[in-house]
């Protein structure tokens, strides 16, 4: 078998998807299929209805023995799917010669008698007919053949009777629809059909139909089934294995003579060319005297090329070079050509010194970014302190020039809440002024605490007990002993002293 | 070469191949689909004739809703498939391969309507005959095709010592060497030597394993796998 010729693709298949390929196979060879299976079935059916017809035997006599005879149709049809799958496209005359063979060749006996109603007639057609296999051979290969599609090969042949009535209904159905309704009316469906007063015209349409229908799907059963044996054949024989090992089987000596070559004869053209080179060598300085006393040669010129003063060989292939080179060539220009080889060496290093200033300002920008995370806050740049505080009005204008003297001032009325308000305030005002705390717009009190305690440590203990005095008085409405108000304005002067001639 | 697959390239340029399902299978679907809808049917029909002649309206109701959505349902929410479909191993996508919505399932169950005509679906019946990706009408105005989920069980390489090939192998011979080795359990070692002998430049060297056992080892190789 010449696999290589199959119309068909081969490869691992599922049951349903190999009889879907035998449906589309047969109906891509429907011109064939047909033509072939109609030259043959036409003629017959005629034949039986026609004596039917004219003996006045029922039609459903005829309609019985054709059906009845399926299994030798399906042979024609196998017939014609076996040869086209092979791409020979069998005429209806070369199949009229093949027919006596067909149908004399064992087993269409027993497929008429025995098998008639085997549900896997198309599925193991092939056996008898195409691998002409009988007797006890033939069992063993069916057997192994259905082993796993006989569920599908069964469902399928349960199908195509349904399909066949479908048929039948379609096209009862399409010529109700298409009848002109006063014709419809006048019908009696009823009496159509039983003894009393039966048209024999639709009792004759309706086997028309039955047999077109018949006639129409069976050859394409029998490509179902056909697929179905052929997948099997390629699972049980590795058909498609196969397929691929003769393709691969063309091109690989090719690909592997190539390389064994290669390395045969890999030693000696070796040393073929090493006696070569040495004789080369050997007559080099010869050569050499006779090509430089030629005219071309005869006078000196001193050629000045550009290269990189620290890898002279390698750059002899850089197209910059060769075009200079060329170029200063011809125009003969040696002054020229130094004053660029300057120029050119000038603008190196120039482009050096920039590099390392580019570096330097690199390393600058990373010491200030570093500097700018890390660093206390009085090193850092700062942005203005805001405006208001907790609530609290820190500009340094807005303050009196002696805040201490103020607050003790208003402790004296008895203010102490307006004394203590201001202090806290000053306070403030010169840590984020003066000492650089930076502090936020939306701090409060207790943040405003920990931010003085991080970036003015020095501060801290003060402005804790300042805090703490305050909010005794101002939210928890504890009296604060006067006495140790005028304490917290003595210490502010202290804290703060740098300020105090300014004050004062 | 006649196949029935359909091949869809992905915006990634990898080519995946889809299988079509044809009007048998798909028959099949369709009729284990009927019987369970007519089951259904008959259920709450039982039930409804409980609650009289509101009964028989609500049994209206469902059997319009059922009639109508029923594939529409279950494609778009059950991966594809309704249960006939899932029985058989059929599901439904967009042609491009991508699973089907609303929209697209809406439209080839509506167009039922007009694959019935003019009885029993002969319309679409014979659409999917004659068309290459077994399509009826619906299928071919949603876009959509009906695949089967799997196609092939997966087969394993039998386990063999490992050796590598003399020389490189291009891409055809690695794959047909991991196919036979993938077929070799179910055949016979007479169809497996004459497959080998097939192919004598790869199946025989200098050294004792030949044949197939040397087809195998080398697939063995190829897959990676350690001796």
């Amino acid at each position: 078998m010449e696999l290589e010729r199959l119309a068909l693709a081969l490869r691992p298949r599922s049951s349903w998807e190999a009889i879907d390929l035998g449906i589309r196979f047969g109906v891509a060879n429907a011109r064939t299929l047909y033509r072939g299976y109609l030259s043959v079935a036409l003629p017959l059916a005629l034949l039986c209805y026609g004596i039917a017809a004219l003996t006045g035997i029922e039609p459903w006599w005829p309609a019985l023995l054709l059906w009845w005879l399926k299994p030798a149709f399906d042979r024609v049809a196998l017939h014609l799917l076996g040869h086209a799958v092979f791409g020979d496209q069998l005429g209806p005359r070369a199949l009229w010669r093949a027919l006596p063979g067909l149908w004399w060749r064992g087993g269409l006996l027993r497929e008429l008698t025995l098998a008639r109603l085997s549900p896997y007639r198309s599925t193991v057609l092939a056996v008898s007919l195409l691998e002409g296999l009988g007797g006890k051979a033939a069992r063993r290969r069916r057997s192994l053949i259905l082993r796993q599609v006989s569920g599908t090969a069964l469902l399928q042949t349960g199908l195509w009777p349904l399909l066949e009535t479908l048929f039948v209904l379609s096209v009862f159905s399409l010529s109700l629809i298409l009848l002109p309704s006063e014709l419809l009316e006048q019908l009696d469906w009823e009496a159509l059909w039983w003894d009393e007063g039966r048209q024999y015209w639709f009792i004759w349409l309706y086997y028309l139909a039955f047999q077109t229908g018949s006639c129409l799907l069976e050859p394409l059963y029998v490509a179902g089934g056909f697929a179905l044996y052929l997948k099997r054949r390629t699972d049980l024989e590795a058909w498609d294995v196969e397929l691929q090992f003769r393709r691969l089987a063309r091109t690989l000596p090719v690909v592997l003579a190539i390389l064994l070559a290669g390395f045969l004869w890999q030693s000696s053209p070796a040393q073929a060319a090493d006696s070569q080179r040495e004789a080369v060598l050997q007559q080099a300085d010869v050569r050499i005297q006779q090509i430089l006393e030629d005219p071309v040669f005869g006078e000196t010129i001193t050629e000045h090329k550009l290269q990189k003063r620290s890898r002279p060989a390698s750059t002899d292939d850089q197209p910059g070079r060769t075009w200079l080179e060329g170029l200063m060539r011809w125009l003969d220009l040696e002054g020229l050509g130094k004053a660029l080889a300057d120029l050119i060496g000038f603008f190196a290093s120039l482009g050096r010194i920039i590099g390392w200033l580019l570096i330097a300002v690199v390393v600058v920008l990373l010491a200030w970014l570093v500097a700018r995370t890390r660093l206390p806050a009085r090193y850092a740049r700062q942005a203005a302190p805001p405006a208001e505080l907790a609530g609290f009005d820190i500009r340094p204008e807005s303050l009196p020039d002696d805040p201490a003297a103020a607050a003790l001032l208003l402790a004296g009325r008895g203010d102490l809440r307006a004394a203590l308000g201001l202090l806290f305030r000053s306070s403030l005002s010169r840590l984020a002024h003066d000492e650089g705390v930076r502090f936020a717009a939306g701090d409060t009190e207790g943040d405003c605490l920990v931010r003085v305690h991080r970036q003015a440590r020095a501060h801290a203990p003060y402005l804790a007990r300042l805090l703490g005095c305050w909010q005794r008085l101002a939210y928890a409405h504890q009296s604060v002993d006067i006495g140790e108000i005028s304490q917290l304005c003595e210490q502010w002067r202290e804290q703060f002293s740098v300020e105090v001639p300014h004050g004062t | 070469m006649l196949d029935t697959l359909r091949p869809v390239t992905t915006p990634e340029l990898i080519e995946i191949r889809l299988h079509p399902a044809g009007l048998l299978p798909r028959a099949l679907a369709w009729l284990i689909d009927l019987m369970l809808r007519f089951m259904l049917l008959a259920l709450a029909g039982n039930l409804f004739s409980l609650l009289g002649e509101f009964g028989s309206g609500l049994w209206l109701l469902l059997f319009f809703l059922i009639e109508w959505f029923y594939p529409v349902l279950f494609e778009v929410l059950w991966r594809g498939s309704t249960p006939g479909k899932c029985a058989l191993g059929l599901l439904v996508l967009n042609d491009n391969g991508t699973p089907v919505g609303w929209g697209a399932s809406l439209t080839r169950n509506l167009l039922r309507t007009a694959d019935f005509l003019p009885f029993g679906y002969a319309l679409g019946a014979v659409s999917m005959l004659l068309h290459r990706e077994f399509r009826r009408l619906g299928d071919i105005v949603a876009g959509t095709l009906v695949v089967y989920r799997h196609t092939t069980p997966a087969t394993l390489i039998p386990t063999a010592t490992p050796i590598p090939p003399t020389a490189p192998l291009g891409r055809e011979a690695q794959r047909a060497i991991l196919a036979f080795a993938e077929r070799a359990p179910r055949l016979t070692p007479e169809r497996q030597e004459e497959l080998a002998a097939l192919l004598p430049t790869l199946a025989h060297g200098a050294q004792p394993p030949q044949g197939a056992a040397r087809l195998l080892r080398l697939a063995n190789h190829l897959i990676g796998r350690q001796a």
